[in-house]
């Protein structure tokens, strides 16, 4: 379980097998797109995110619901998109856009192990590797949270587009009580890991964010950014051990020790970290509210 | 969510640390400590609402035994509820899930007592929790790193129980 597989570009082999048999994946709504189009613009300013937003009164809801929650801890209200872009920066209005966004739209209704156990789940392996990244003084640590909010999108993809496939994993795992990564990898060759990943670059989200989502089980491979996957392989462990949501499986994948050393652990400070790590876990009540 | 949440009515979360997580019976550990000696609140942090993970397993359909409970809700292929969270399967329903293609379903471990009410998934207790922690790990302590997070995860849990 939890072997290394080198597999980690997009198109290559299986997963044009598994793109051949969908007709579509989910798009961006155009404001979330238009919201990353302007981040990643160095000219951009408040006012074009906020003129992008504004319309989509319901998004300008849950961004000012998210900003305001104990997951950022301002003491002082946030009352507009303007004022929450001075106060956060773009790229952290733009991972609370994605986070409003995905949380809403992608919902994944009727997953078999449960929509709102998978993004409790998500979620905490968001604050956890939000919390990791912070820790270690990585410079992608804005970008942890949105990485680890959709390490596992990847699963709502192969339930709605593959989910005959899904379900055989599904099947596998309750039989042998195995990860449901390895029961995906038996059935299709490919897991929820790099179909994620795909999902996230046809968003074009940074391609450091994607390579974290596609290696999340195999982080040794990264050549972007090895901090960010291996702050989110190791969230995603934190967070299962904690027992936080479900992962649609009974059972933890095998630390990856380089994961682990980079992440810059000693064995020592787990005890330490594991209960700051349930700290941040509890600041994604707010973000529960809205699943 | 919708209409009533207006730009200028989001509820302030200031003083939050005192709010019950309600993510994990491993995460009140730390919300306990915060609230010292406050019954009430211990009460509350036990009744976990969304970690009734610790007693669910997903099984297939033929296998349902009569009496069993669904831990969560079953949707067809279309995202059409058929059946809800709670409910006690009969030889009915698992026809009907046959008959809408549903292959497996979730349903409370161990709670196939058709006398008294169907067992609430949320109102777990700490040994299972830490039952589901152990199982979690099996075959795993062997990696220094594992044992270590293992060790304190289970700890967590040992701890908020005590409380």
């Amino acid at each position: 379980m939890g072997e290394s597989t080198k597999r980690t570009r997009l198109g290559e082999g299986d997963l044009k097998r598994f793109i051949r048999r969908i007709d579509s994946l989910p798009t961006l709504p155009s404001v979330v797109a238009r919201v990353n189009e302007i981040v990643e613009n160095p000219n951009a300013s408040a006012s074009d995110i906020n003129n992008a937003i504004r319309r989509d009164v319901a998004l300008s809801a849950r961004i000012l619901k998210l900003v305001n929650s104990s997951f950022y801890g301002f003491t002082r209200k946030i009352s507009s998109i303007t004022h929450a872009v001075v106060i956060l920066g773009l790229p952290t209005v733009r991972n609370v856009v994605l986070s409003a966004f995905v949380l809403d739209a992608f919902s994944g209704k009727g997953l078999p192990f449960g929509h709102r156990e998978f993004w409790i789940h998500s979620l905490g392996v968001g604050a956890a590797a939000n919390a990791l990244a912070k820790r270690r003084g990585l410079a992608e640590a804005e970008d942890a949270f949105v990485a680890g909010l959709l390490h596992d999108v990847g699963k709502i993809v192969l339930h709605q587009f593959a989910r005959a496939d899904f379900n055989d994993a599904l099947r596998i795992v309750a039989e042998r009580d195995c990860l449901l990564y390895d029961a995906e990898r038996e059935v299709m060759s490919t897991s929820h890991a790099e179909v994620g990943s795909l999902l996230l670059d046809m968003w074009h989200l940074p391609s450091h964010l994607v390579e974290a989502v596609a290696v999340h089980h195999t982080p040794d491979v990264a050549t972007q950014s090895p901090g960010l996957a291996a702050v989110v392989h190791l969230a995603d462990i934190l967070t299962r051990a904690l027992l936080v949501g479900s992962g649609g499986d009974q059972r933890i994948p095998r630390v990856s020790h380089a994961a682990w050393t980079r992440a810059g652990v000693a064995v020592g400070e787990v005890d330490d970290l594991v209960r700051e790590i349930a700290g941040e876990v509890r600041k994604i009540d707010a973000f529960v509210e809205l699943i | 969510m919708g209409p009533e949440h207006s730009w200028t009515n989001i509820p302030s979360l200031e003083g939050a640390s005192t709010h019950p997580s309600r993510v994990s019976p491993a995460v009140p550990d730390l919300a306990a400590e915060a609230c010292g000696t406050d019954t009430t609140l211990r009460t509350r942090l036990q009744d976990v609402s969304l970690c009734g993970r610790e007693i669910m397993k997903e099984i297939a359909i033929h296998a349902i035994a009569s009496g069993q409970v669904l831990a969560a809700d079953v949707f067809d292929g279309r995202g059409g509820l058929l059946l809800s969270k709670g409910m006690r399967l009969s030889p009915e329903h698992v026809e009907l899930l046959e008959r809408r293609g549903v292959l497996t379903v979730s349903i409370v471990d161990g709670e196939a007592d058709a006398d008294g009410p169907p067992a609430e998934p949320g109102t777990d207790d700490f040994e299972t929790a830490i039952e589901r922690v152990d199982h979690m790990f099996e075959g795993l302590d062997d990696d220094p790193v594992m044992k270590a997070i293992h060790e304190a995860a289970r700890g967590m849990l040992e701890s908020a129980r005590k409380k």
